[in-house]
Parts: C-alpha cells; structure tokens; sequence
C-alpha cells in the first residue's frame, strides 16, 4: 500500500504520462502499468485510507502522553516512540481498532505496528 | 493469517540456547552455592513454610509434563532469584540445572557491564528491554515460547515491572504474558505471591533480615477470544489470580 508521500508520486507520474500518449498507445508507456496501484488507489482507496487514519487518530488519542506529537501526527509517527503510548496499552489500542472496524488482528500482525501508517495499513488491508 | 502465535526461533537461538544451559551448568558450582549463602546469610532471608512449598512445586512438576509458566507478583530486582531458591533445594540446580527457570530481567538492570552480562547469561536470563521494538519483544516471546515447549520452566512477571503501589497492578499489565500461554498447549501457569515481612512497597532488595512469604497457585487459563483480545484475557486471568492471592496474604495478617 503506498504511502501519501508514494501517491502523489505515482499521481503525478501517471498524469505525466497520460499527457505524453497518444490514443490507444498508452499501454506502451514504460510507467502506465505500475501506476495500476494509483489507479486502484484513484478508484476509493484514497478516501478508505483518509477514514481509517481519522478512527486511528481518534482512537490513539486518549493514550498519547505527547500532545505536541499528536497535534502533527503523520503515516510516519511512531505510536511508542512520538505519541509516547505505553506498550503495556498497546493491546487496549489494537483491541479498539477491531472494535471500530470490526475486524480480527492477531498477535503477529501487531508486532508490524511502529507508526500510525503501519496500523491505518493493517486495518485497510484486514478491510480489504 | 495464522492463528498460531510466534513459536518458530532461529537457529542461531537453538544454538546459543544450548550453549548457556550447558555453560550455566558447568559453572553452577561456582555462583549457586555462594548466592544461596549470600541470600540466606548475608542478606538474613527466611522463606516461610519453605519444604511445604517445595513439596508442592515438586508434585505440580511431577503430575504432569505440561510446560509451567511461572508468574510472579514483582516487589524487587531479587525476585526471581529468592523464587528459584524457595521453590526447589539449590543443591538440586546443581545436578538438574534443566529446574532453574528461564527468566525475563530488564536489560537495563540486569546487562549493563560486560560481568553483569556474563552473569546474566549463566544464571540462563533472556534480557528484554522495556518499550523496546516491537518485533525485539516478539523475538524474546518466541524464544520463551519455544523454551516452554521444550518442557523448560520460565518465569514472567505479568505486572510488566516492579508495582509503584506495592501491590498487585495491572496498570502495565504484560500481555505477552496471555501470548505466549496461547501459544504452548496446555500451558500451566504457577502464580506465586511474594512478600517480605516488613516490605511495604516496591525496592532494589527485600529489607535484610526479611521472613518471606511465599504462595502459589497453580492453574490453565483459557479464553475463548481470539488475537489480541485472547491474550489480553489470558494476561488479565493471571494478575486476577495474583490479585486473589495477595487478598489472602493480607487477611492473613489481619
């Protein structure tokens, strides 16, 4: 799943390239084919991604410590090391989650939980 | 997704598992004696009803070849090491090293100079560090996970660290606690409640002179929930049941 930061570039690449074809030859554009994810993303993710990452937002905020940290938090800010959430109430956290999304997260899938990104990815692709 | 929680661990750990039970028993002779004299001598400790409580450690172990977890309330650094003393003669550990149980220390406590290292390493310690990464921790469990199913014995302290309030907390409750009993099929818990006579909080040491009390409660948490939300459960079962034995301890002194 890219990240913001992947999307505009493949956003752009691809508006790129659509402006460099011609009718009917667009899939001899070197980066047509790559940018299928964008498309994928163009046709609902986006707008999945910005909801999951407003429920983890709402739902991480009654254990952040550092308010600073909330107040600009991004897909790359470490829920342990930025918000400053106590590990002990990580599992409080992921147990939320499955609550609000109603999904099922096992024990392994939160070892892969560092940032806010890493938990909106996971829920979006238990989503999915 | 598997439902299977982590229980693979790397060769390497094989290995180096293998190596510190057998260097650990080489060198017993030299740290077991002298601790257990400095333990009971030096610091003054007594253990109350202490061939009662090896009787009945000795009778869980042989009733049943399912994996112990052992799950301490935590009151000191010491703790695990008077536990080892107090449920099993030292003299034992010398000849069936295999009885000393696995233990989680703090790294910052426990590992910070190259002898304290050396010490941790024979006296068969996993050190962890607290809010260390998430797949450090995942890689401690695994190895916990795979010693329990080996039929070894490990200590954990469910409260995550040595309780602020003296008392039995599940304010940093340690869920991979419930993780890894989830993980070892028919896993045993052994809580034990420690105490010592004049203790009144948490410390570096019991006070010397201490008569500490020691009791345990043996039993098979289960849960129905899955994932995380299981080894919350299992987790919150085992400090419940902490809980209900420092209950007892203090009605016992009313």
């Amino acid at each position: 799943m890219p990240d913001s930061q992947e999307v505009g570039r493949l956003k752009a690449s691809t508006e790129s390239c659509v402006r460099r074809s011609q009718p009917g030859v667009q899939v001899g554009c070197a980066e047509y084919a790559q940018n299928a994810q964008y498309k994928q993303f163009q046709r609902g993710n986006i707008m999945e991604q910005s909801e999951v990452l407003e429920g983890v937002v709402k739902i991480l905020t009654p254990w952040v410590k550092n308010q600073e940290a909330l107040a600009g938090i991004s897909m790359e800010t470490n829920i342990l090391e930025d918000l400053k959430v106590n590990s002990a109430r990580l599992v409080d956290v992921v147990i939320a989650f499955e609550d609000e999304f109603d999904i099922e997260i096992e024990d392994e899938d939160v070892d892969t939980v560092n940032t806010v990104g890493d938990a909106v990815n996971l829920i979006v692709s238990k989503l999915n | 997704m598997s439902h299977s929680p982590p229980t693979t661990v790397s060769r390497q750990f094989r290995f180096r598992h293998a190596a510190q039970r057998e260097i650990g028993r080489l060198v017993g002779p030299f740290w077991i004696p002298p601790f257990v004299f400095m333990l009971r001598f030096v610091m003054g400790y007594r253990i109350e009803n202490v061939s009662a409580l090896r009787a009945k450690y000795r009778r869980l172990r042989e009733e049943s070849d399912a994996p112990i977890l052992i799950c301490p309330n935590h009151l000191t650094l010491i703790d695990s090491m008077i536990i080892a003393w107090a449920i099993v003669p030292w003299w034992r550990y010398l000849l069936h090293f295999d009885e000393l149980p696995w233990n989680t220390p703090e790294r910052k406590n426990f590992a910070r100079t190259g002898l304290t290292r050396i010490l941790v390493f024979i006296a068969t310690f996993i050190p962890i560090s607290r809010g260390c990464a998430r797949s450090q921790r995942a890689g401690v469990l695994s190895r916990v996970t795979y010693l329990l199913n080996l039929g070894e014995v490990a200590m954990l302290f469910p409260e995550g660290g040595r309780s602020r309030t003296g008392r039995v907390t599940s304010e940093s409750i340690a869920w991979g606690v419930g993780r890894i009993i989830a993980a070892v099929p028919g896993c045993r818990v052994l809580c034990i409640y420690m105490r010592g006579d004049t203790q009144e909080s948490w410390g570096s040491v019991p006070n010397m002179g201490d008569r500490i009390s020691i009791t345990m409660d043996c039993f098979e948490p289960k849960s129905d929930s899955k994932g995380a939300r299981r080894s919350r459960d299992l987790a919150s079962q085992v400090v419940a049941r902490l809980s209900t034995l420092e209950g007892t301890y203090f009605d016992g002194r009313k």
